[in-house]
């Protein structure tokens, strides 16, 4: 329950600040959305370069490591997929809003709706930025595995005795 | 003319306070509880215009606002028409503050 009570009075640099504040109000959703989409296309730009562009490259044949390193590197390239595929629908969602509908009868009024908006979308951009940069990191771990894990050691060699040798001639 | 009645003419864009609106509005507007923020609904003292004003506690910015000083200011946020008013602003111009006490 909440109760008003008159406040002091009002002075201009009162005024001025609720001016802002009501201003910063009403266009904080487009403000969110445009930050958004620049996150947005800035960590696509950086996982491009990092993938498509083959900044980070690894050794090929990860059956060369040793055992238990190549499923390791698998793991890591697994939580990386998962991170990135996680961080690129949270980006999404800040950048566009979410794909669902609300009850008219649950609609808040109109700049509390772009406000609580506004709200989530800054959360599912701070939670995308992240798991991009998550993936990232188990991206660049992945590679890193596969350069410096040791490797298999190599199968001895067979020896077997000739056959058909001529005895040395006396 | 007086300055608190509902008028059949326009009433003129003028930033103006007066204690008596602080007093009014805290006996007159309604407040609506939300997540995040509170709504206050009422008659804006000066015009009559029915006014509704959003008070949150956090909002998404990249420049530097004033500090908060505890009590809130509302302005009249009136959807009619105050010749004179500049533009991207609303209501007639008319602001007061306002303490939100939150009882158990």
């Amino acid at each position: 329950m909440i109760r008003l009570r008159p406040g002091p009075p009002a002075t201009v640099a009162d005024l001025h600040r609720a001016q802002q504040l009501a201003g910063l109000l009403r266009g904080e959703l487009e403000r969110v959305r445009a930050a958004a989409v620049a996150w947005r296309n800035g960590l696509g730009g950086l996982l491009v370069a990092l993938v498509g562009f083959s900044l980070i490259r690894g050794r090929t044949d990860v059956t060369t490591l040793a055992a238990g390193w190549g499923a390791l590197v698998g793991v890591l390239l697994l939580a990386a997929l998962a991170a990135g595929v996680a961080g690129a629908l949270a980006l999404l969602r800040a950048a566009h809003g979410r794909l669902t509908v609300t009850p008219v009868a649950a609609l808040p009024p109109v700049p509390l709706g772009d406000h609580l908006e506004a709200v989530a979308a800054v959360r599912s951009l701070r939670m995308g930025v992240g798991l991009v940069l998550l993936c990232t990191a188990l991206l660049v771990a992945a590679v890193g595995v596969t350069w410096y894990a040791p490797a298999r050691p190599a199968t001895a060699a067979v020896s077997s005795p000739a056959v058909g040798s001529l005895p040395s001639a006396r | 003319m007086r300055d608190d009645d509902p008028v059949s003419s326009p009433l003129p864009y003028a930033e103006v306070t007066d204690e008596a609106y602080a007093t009014q509005a805290a006996a007159g507007f309604q407040p609506q509880e939300f997540e995040f923020a509170v709504v206050l609904s009422g008659r804006c003292p000066r015009c009559a215009h029915p006014s509704t004003t959003t008070l949150v506690d956090e909002v998404y910015r990249k420049d530097v606002a004033a500090p908060d000083p505890g009590y809130r200011t509302l302005l009249c946020e009136c959807e009619a028409e105050h010749p004179g008013r500049p533009a991207g602003l609303r209501g007639c111009g008319a602001y007061w503050t306002l303490w939100l006490e939150v009882e158990a």
